[in-house]
């Protein structure tokens, strides 16, 4: 924060060094230990900027602009209307919320405070028909775009997600169209395989690792674990479609208390079936779990292990084989926080963090009945998400509400230093009961942000310190 | 008399219809599309006044439009649309951007180009050592724009409407093969020849224009300039602003419209900027900055642009302008804004004694 003045900036330390983020720029500079205490004094209050040495130095170079934000207003609120109308991305059809599996984690399962269980819900071919016809109607803009099938377990409503991909291939000769599927592997065998692999269907399998690890949470109704089954058609896929499974195949690992990590990376170390490129590592959702969901030491020691790998590769120490799936998001995100603060653009008076995608156009995702939701994600019992519907069309007022979060805490927003990195969409609120976020949950959410912005900060500076920079392709 | 049917959607049939509905000589009988695009095509017909299906509308025209595939789209119903016409020997008038991308050779393919009476090869073959840059005496408007999809064609095609309402006898050379359709010439192939040294375009392109203000003894001149000036960041250059350069060292130019992206809320000081650099760079002279109605964004980690084709309907709801503009304001969707800039720059033609 700043002092009287609203100059807005974060100051910092390394082992090494001193620096200090400025808000309006975007920029980190590296200061002397006397600059640093100055700052940090009128960082905290105890001294008036107005009379800074260090600050006007600094302004002389176009940094420590005072405040300039007078509104939170999302960018886009006024172009989603025709996006809408024009630019949808991707269709998403939950065809059933049943599912054949019942994981101990699922967002499904019951875990979950206000979230929807498993039920017999099915989507009806004229809801899907509808569904499809809204996307091309609304998509006139776009020439690739994707329909994906969701549950559930899609591969339930098999016969449903052949008509519907007909009635797609009937009704669209001018887009190139991209299949695509979440399933659980179970059903993934025989007619079903024959049909994803013709119709280049990209799909990805949930699996987490090794038989003990995998079954351990992902069970039948009855108890068994799936993990032989699962395993049984990737094989038979792998031998049958090759150059599918290599293109078009990837592998969901939800990294859970329940597991032992080291396990997990191990299987796929060793296993020559799985190609390590297709795995992504996901965690559990912990917004909202009725129970509080604790990892022990041993993920911990594991992880920080293969992150510290991660970052002997970004500054040149380790050849890029001995990164893991586990934690190479972290080389992307090092990636977009350097070119971002290398860029410089300064702020406007209208801003809003970042984080809420243009609900509905980016995805699309249909429930069984019909009903509009921003997304798979979301939690489809509350009114708050619905985003209209195939009988209504687009709810425009709702979405641009959704994108608009920021609102709720437009006076902390205007003022706060991790505005331009705060990373933020209305899913990771917790509701506690209520029906839709509020600011005092939303604050909280903020403050985990900034913590890891601060983070962030410091991890690229440490970089910087031991040589870490970009090639020219990247930049 | 042409009667088309055009094929396929394209954001800018909205205006063509419109530019159409007053031309004796050319009348749009529908529109088809691919088959995903039907709720929009519909909709289009519908405003036409077309209820005929796909079939009933290729019988009843005599002519097919097929314009160029903007959004990328599989080719193969082009191959259809084409052959259906061709079994009913309609007449097929084809942009040369997809006639090349389909690779059909075709003789009753009718490629939208038109040239002036002069032999061009014969302007490509020439030894540019042996060329002069010849002195041009008809004034010269130049329409440029930022990049690709900025209304360009529009702003070219009324201004030539506007001026030979006006009376005047206009050479248009146009930055869209569409202008053909109402009479324009195209910018020669040489221009986008790799091979062709700078030195060699602008020499060639003064040539150019020279042989029509011999031949055809305009009153005034209208030129299209390809592309545009702005060089984006996302990977997009516009070829570092080479045409705008190339046409600017060429001709001497009298009068320029700059053609903006949509704006919502532009601003005098950016706007003076902008007018200052074109002068100081192309040698364009601005008079007027055309607010278009097409928007464009980058994505990030993509080297694409994406082009949204706002509404009417929005760009008047969203356009907020400052009260003063450093020269004419055109606002693509204000008809009377667009007749006033085209006068004022008509005007300033018709009072310097060196041009007109």
């Amino acid at each position: 924060m700043s002092g009287k003045n609203e100059i807005i900036f974060r100051t910092f330390k390394t082992y090494q060094n001193y620096y200090v983020y400025d808000r309006h720029t975007g920029a980190v500079i590296a200061l002397t230990e006397a600059e640093f205490n100055e700052l940090r004094m009128i960082e905290e209050g105890k001294a008036p900027s107005e009379q800074s040495a260090i600050i006007k130095k600094y302004q002389m170079q176009g940094l420590f602009v005072p405040n300039v934000v007078k509104h939170i207003h999302h960018p886009n609120t006024e172009i989603i209307e025709h996006n809408a109308d024009k630019k949808l991305v991707q269709l998403i059809l939950q065809v059933t919320q049943q599912c054949n599996l019942r994981c101990e984690y699922c967002a499904y399962s019951g875990i979950y405070a206000g979230n929807r269980v498993h039920s017999t819900n099915r989507m009806n071919l004229e809801v899907a028909i509808k569904a499809i016809d809204f996307f091309f109607a609304h998509s006139i803009e776009n020439s690739e775009v994707t329909i994906g099938f969701y549950g559930g377990e899609p591969l339930l409503e098999f016969e449903l997600i052949k008509k519907a991909v007909s009635y797609v291939k009937e009704n669209c000769n001018g887009k190139k169209i991209r299949f695509a599927m979440t399933t659980n592997g179970t059903l993934l065998q025989g007619e079903r395989a024959e049909f994803l692999a013709k119709n280049g269907f990209i799909i990805g399998i949930s699996l987490d690792g090794s038989k003990e690890e995998h079954d351990s949470c992902r069970k039948f109704a009855d108890g068994r674990g799936s993990f032989d089954v699962v395993m049984g058609n990737v094989k038979k896929l792998s031998e049958d479609y090759p150059d599918y499974v290599e293109n078009c195949v990837s592998f969901f690992t939800t990294v859970n208390p329940y597991m032992n990590l080291h396990c997990v990376l191990e299987f796929f170390k060793a296993n020559d079936v799985i190609n390590d490129k297709s795995i992504f590592y996901n965690t559990m959702v912990p917004q909202n779990l009725k129970e509080e969901v604790s990892y022990t030491e041993a993920y911990f020691q594991v992880r920080k292990f293969e992150y510290i790998k991660t970052l002997f590769y970004m500054i040149g120490k380790l050849d890029e084989k001995y990164v893991s799936r586990l934690t190479s998001n972290s080389v992307d995100k090092a990636i977009r926080l350097k070119k971002a603060l290398h860029n410089r653009n300064e702020l406007n008076e209208m801003m809003h963090h970042g984080g809420p995608c243009m609900p509905g156009i980016l995805r699309l995702f249909v429930r069984y009945d019909g009903k509009f939701f921003p997304c798979e994600r979301v939690n489809e019992n509350l009114d708050y998400y619905n985003i209209g519907s195939v009988q209504d069309g687009f709810n425009l007022e709702r979405m641009r509400a959704l994108l608009n979060v920021g609102k709720l805490t437009e006076e902390e927003c205007k003022k706060c230093w991790n505005l331009r990195h705060c990373l933020m969409c209305s899913n990771e609120i917790e509701l506690n009961g209520k029906e839709q976020p509020t600011r005092k949950d939303k604050l909280l959410v903020c403050k985990e942000k900034k913590v890891q912005t601060e983070f962030d900060l410091y991890e690229q500076s440490v970089l910087n310190e031991f040589g870490y920079s970009l090639s020219a392709e990247v930049m | 008399m042409i009667d088309a049917v055009i094929f396929p959607y394209h954001p800018d049939i909205e205006y063509l219809i419109e530019l159409t509905s007053t031309d004796e000589n050319f009348s749009i009988t529908g529109v088809c599309s691919f088959n995903e695009d039907k709720a929009v095509v519909d909709e289009v017909n519908r405003r036409i006044g077309c209820e005929l299906d796909y079939d009933s509308m290729m019988v009843a025209c005599n002519t097919l439009i097929i314009l160029e595939n903007y959004r990328h789209c599989i080719v193969n119903k082009y191959f259809d649309v084409i052959s259906k016409a061709r079994d009913l020997n309609k007449k097929i008038i084809i942009m040369p951007q997809i006639l090349e991308e389909l690779e059909l050779h075709d003789a009753n393919l009718m490629p939208l180009k038109n040239y002036p009476d002069f032999n061009i090869p014969q302007i490509e073959k020439m030894n540019h050592m042996q060329m002069k840059k010849l002195e041009i005496e008809t004034p010269v408007v130049v329409v440029f724009g930022m990049g690709k999809n900025c209304n360009k064609l529009e702003n070219q095609l009324r201004l030539y409407q506007a001026m030979n309402e006006a009376g005047y006898k206009v050479a248009w050379v146009s930055s869209n093969a569409l202008g053909v359709l109402w009479g324009s010439y195209v910018i020669p192939d040489f221009l986008f020849d790799q091979r062709i040294s700078f030195e060699e375009k602008i020499l060639k392109f003064n040539n150019f224009i020279y042989k029509i203000e011999m031949g055809a003894k305009p009153d005034v001149f209208i030129i299209g300039v390809p592309e545009g000036v702005s060089v984006f960041s996302c990977g997009e250059y516009n070829h570092f602003a080479e045409y705008s350069l190339v046409i600017g060292s060429a001709v001497p130019v009298d009068s320029a419209i700059l053609c903006s992206y949509f704006i919502s809320q532009p601003k005098y000081k950016g706007l003076q900027d902008l007018t200052q650099f074109c002068m100081a760079k192309f040698g364009f002279p601005v008079d007027a900055i055309s607010i278009g109605r097409t928007l464009f964004e980058t994505k990030e980690g993509s080297r694409n642009i994406s082009y949204s084709f706002l509404s009417e309907e929005y760009v008047r709801k969203n356009y907020q302008a400052e009260n003063s503009f450093p020269v004419s304001e055109i606002n693509i969707w204000d008809k009377q804004k667009m007749q006033n800039a085209f006068c004022k720059i008509i005007e300033k033609l018709q009072y310097n004694a060196d041009t007109i």
